[in-house]
């Protein structure tokens, strides 16, 4: 009698837990091209994992920068095994030009928060001594200002956590937005290339500025890394 | 004889399955239209912090869109405030629930920003002023409506609104089923606690179903992965995917307790039988 108690009893678990198995198959079946839909269109507005949303900015730069006293890479190799790559929204670099008067951050990633404290090096971009080209943004009467009066031969220092490079500039040139972009495209991975653009021109205008002066400037030093083709895609 | 009990044990068997999708239909539904279709646990949400969030997202895309311009950023503060944020944010939700279009009255705000920006061009010689400022304030202008703007809200008051066309004729038909069902397994059995407890199969396992998947996605935590920004409303939705699948979780709470009802029901009838000296 107790034993036939407890049976059903446990019944009361059991049934509950086989219809539950059953009736997931059979909805997981039955609605199979719903779920596909739905997966389908979730996958538009959802990601593997939960978004991170930086409102601090990072520095990276003063953590790994080499210690006082010692002596900063300017040539040689660097391997990418060795450094850390920067964070999103993080200071990485400073980048400098004496005779212009331009001295600012420079952070990873072109954000609005970012341009209001320095430059911000586009993400699809690489930082320096990658091989490849490292595209600056900067507002135009803030940091940037100084562009009006940058020049062909111009030297631009741009110190980093794990180097100091110079570049030249080999053109200033004013385009439009579009072809800018365009320019970007066809040229990211040609060679090492810094492309610096703040908008154009640079007094008040009736409404948005769609011209960028840009500046395009060769690496004369500073170490190479070694890095894996497709590393970073 | 004893093919008729096993083919009306197989049947009971069917009916309580079949009952226990029935209930889970209804569950989600029901859940459905409390949780995500809910206009109170929506404005429930937007709370104090969501406003503040937004104020200072608009506070800062006006900044972010003044720099470039060369006009001086300071000309932007203070034009706004936060019970500006929230009472335009409020106006913006209602009237999408109401189904009505919502124009904010910006007359105060854009007459500060002229006022500013007409004082930050003292001293300096620039031809088409008036044009300047007029271009400049009708940008800052966009730039407070877009924020005020909840995309996502119309977009879930369009689907309440088809959802609810069919959702009582759904709970009707659904409800008549549950009905019918459970008197055929009732009416099945001569002693009545044999067909209370394949009604508690079927409610144990729509609240073990109600709660399985909803479950499984709050402790993964999925419902977190939402590509939305900025941060102030993806928490919005996050919290209120999350609302609704606690409210699955109250759904299936709710079958557990008819669950356990109906088992005490089906001991207490079975003892009376057995006292009444049937076996």
């Amino acid at each position: 009698m107790k034993r036939e108690n407890s049976v059903k009893l446990l019944a009361y678990i059991i049934m509950p837990v086989i219809f539950t198995i059953l009736g997931y198959v059979l909805l997981a079946v039955a609605l199979k091209p719903v779920w596909d839909l739905a997966l389908g269109t979730a996958t538009m507005f959802m990601g593997d994992r939960e978004p991170v949303f930086e409102s601090k900015l990072g520095n990276i730069y003063e953590a790994y920068a080499p210690k006082q006293g010692s002596k900063p890479v300017t040539e040689g190799i660097v391997r990418s095994s060795d450094i850390p790559f920067p964070e999103l929204y993080s200071k990485y670099g400073e980048i400098s030009c004496e005779r212009i008067g331009i001295s600012c951050d420079v952070y990873w990633g072109d954000s609005d928060e970012v341009l209001e404290y320095g430059a911000g090096n586009y993400t699809g971009s690489f930082p320096p001594g990658y091989g490849r080209m490292v595209l600056l943004a900067g507002h135009n009467q803030t940091y940037f200002l100084p562009f009006q009066y940058a020049e062909v031969g111009d030297i631009f220092k741009f110190s980093t956590y794990y180097g100091e490079y110079e570049y030249e500039v080999k053109r200033v040139e004013v385009y439009d937005e579009n072809d800018l972009w365009s320019y970007v495209v066809d040229n990211l991975d040609e060679k090492e290339e810094l492309v610096m653009y703040t908008c154009y021109p640079f007094h008040v205008v009736v409404g948005r500025k769609t011209d960028r002066m840009t500046l395009f400037c060769d690496r004369i030093s500073g170490p190479d890394v070694q890095w894996i083709e497709g590393q970073f895609d | 004889m004893k093919g008729r009990i096993d083919a009306r044990f197989i049947v009971s068997y069917v009916l309580s399955f079949v009952l226990s999708l029935i209930l889970l239909c209804g569950s989600v539904l029901v859940a459905i239209e409390i949780s995500l279709f809910n206009q109170n646990s929506f404005v429930g949400l937007v709370g104090r912090n969501y406003y503040t969030a937004v104020y200072d997202e608009v506070t800062s895309g006006m900044r972010s869109y003044t720099i470039p311009t060369g006009i001086d950023v300071s000309v932007v503060e203070g034009i706004v405030s936060v019970d500006d944020i929230m009472s335009d944010l409020n106006g913006c939700m209602y009237s999408i629930f109401e189904g009505s279009d919502y124009t904010p009255d910006l007359t105060k705000m854009d007459e500060q920003l002229r006022a500013n920006v007409k004082a930050s061009f003292e001293g300096l010689e620039l031809e088409n002023q008036d044009e300047i400022i007029d271009a400049y304030v009708e940008d800052i202008n966009n730039v407070y409506i877009n924020n005020i703007k909840m995309p996502v809200l119309k977009y879930i008051v369009k689907a309440k609104t088809v959802y609810d066309r069919y959702l009582i004729p759904a709970l009707i038909i659904l409800l008549g089923l549950v009905v019918l069902i459970g008197a055929t397994l009732i009416m099945m059995y001569r002693r009545r606690y044999k067909g209370l407890r394949y009604l508690a199969y079927a409610t144990g396992a729509a609240a073990v179903m109600s709660f399985g998947l909803p479950f499984y996605v709050l402790i993964k935590g999925i419902y977190r992965n939402f590509l939305l920004s900025p941060e102030h409303f993806y928490n919005l939705m996050v919290s209120y995917v999350r609302n609704a699948l606690m409210t699955c979780l109250s759904v299936a709470l709710f079958w557990a307790v008819v669950t356990v009802l109906l088992a005490l029901s089906a001991g207490s009838l079975r003892k009376r039988t057995i006292k009444k000296g049937f076996s």
